[in-house]
């Protein structure tokens, strides 16, 4: 059973694959609604903006298109779309860095101010409410974090990958990869412990 | 055998969070674990990390189905043909309006910033220099001008 869905997965995608080297718009829709919502949320995990994100996306399958003929299938049609939108998003914000220095630090400054702020003011806030807190304490807690070690995280966290796969994908060892999640946790546990302290002042 | 310390609040819990330590290491932290709190404490924090990354690094379900047409549309612009796209760019509302912005703007800076040359002097006719002032008689076609000049520290 297990090896039919493997065998009818591997038939799916050979079919993909060529339909997309004939330039089939039936072909390029199906890529892009079956990987698109787990390629941006790896390019927003990297960029932690939601509007690039779907740039870099937007970038990456016109860049599967006018480079599908070069594809050689030696790996799956996916890990090829998650290299590159890792390599894109990685560029993104190391470009970002240089041109925004200056701003970058400023926000990094404003944390502290707005943490205390939301500590002492806001109680009993309703549920889209926190949802919405949540995720921008966890995007500032990311933010926080070093690239190379928020990459690391992401890939672990959101695809469930092996530190051997990320090592892979990265171009560095598994043992880098096993400390940079480990310092990556540990520094986002803090973050998120010095928050909920915070509240709970 | 690992000691203690050397598990307690290491890389290997996380390690062991992942799966990825041996058969032996993994028993090891695993025995360690159930008989300390911080530890276990550390995972659960650990776990809640994943819940929170899985549950709010997404983007809204519009945003995946305006990110699904702005491919498409994308891709579809790249099909076309080199002459279609050249014509595009060459569209009036392309050309036209930037160009038309571009003449108003030269325009306005000229009208700004050109003054019409005066007619110049053709030659200075005689000058006179003095403690307090200095006197400059000009010739031009029309006129004959005499300019008288101050000096401060006179």
């Amino acid at each position: 059973m297990v090896s039919n869905n493997i065998n009818n997965s591997q038939r799916d995608e050979k079919e993909l694959l060529a339909g997309l080297k004939r330039g089939e718009d039936r072909a390029y829709r199906q890529l892009v609604r079956k990987y698109q919502a787990k390629l941006v949320n790896i390019a927003y995990g990297i960029t932690l903006d939601k509007e690039e994100s779907l740039d870099i996306i937007q970038d990456v399958f016109l860049k599967v298109f006018t480079g599908i003929n070069r594809f050689e299938g030696k790996s799956a049609l996916y890990t090829w779309l998650r290299r590159i939108t890792i390599n894109e998003s990685l560029n993104w914000r190391r470009k970002w860095k240089r041109r925004f220095r200056w701003h970058h630090q400023s926000i990094d400054n404003e944390e502290q101010g707005t943490l205390r702020e939301l500590g002492t003011s806001e109680t009993g806030p309703e549920r889209t409410y926190q949802k919405k807190e949540l995720e921008k304490i966890l995007n500032k807690g990311l933010n926080m974090l070093p690239d190379k070690a928020r990459t690391v995280l992401i890939l672990k966290e959101l695809e469930g990958l092996s530190y051997e796969e990320i090592g892979t994908i990265l171009k560095i060892k598994k043992g880098t990869v096993s400390s940079r999640v480990f310092y990556a946790r540990e520094k986002l546990r803090e973050y998120l412990e010095d928050f909920k302290n915070g509240v709970d002042d | 055998m690992k000691k203690h310390d050397e598990i307690c609040g290491s890389e290997l819990i996380s390690r062991y969070y992942d799966r990825e330590l041996g058969p032996e290491e993994y028993a090891e932290v695993e025995s360690h674990v159930e008989s300390c709190l911080r530890c276990r404490e550390s995972l659960e924090k650990f776990s809640l990390i994943t819940k929170d990354i899985k549950s709010e690094i997404k983007i809204s379900e519009n945003q995946y189905l305006e990110l699904q047409d702005r491919v498409i549309e994308s891709i579809d612009h790249k099909k076309l043909p080199f002459w279609i796209k050249l014509k595009e760019m060459l569209s009036p509302k392309k050309i036209l309006i930037p160009a038309g912005a571009m003449v108003t703007l030269l325009a306005a800076l000229v009208i700004f910033f050109h003054t019409p040359a005066a007619n110049g002097p053709t030659a200075i006719i005689t000058s006179l220099s003095g403690n307090s002032s200095s006197v400059m008689i000009l010739e031009t076609p029309e006129t004959r001008q005499t300019i008288i000049l101050f000096s401060e520290k006179g």
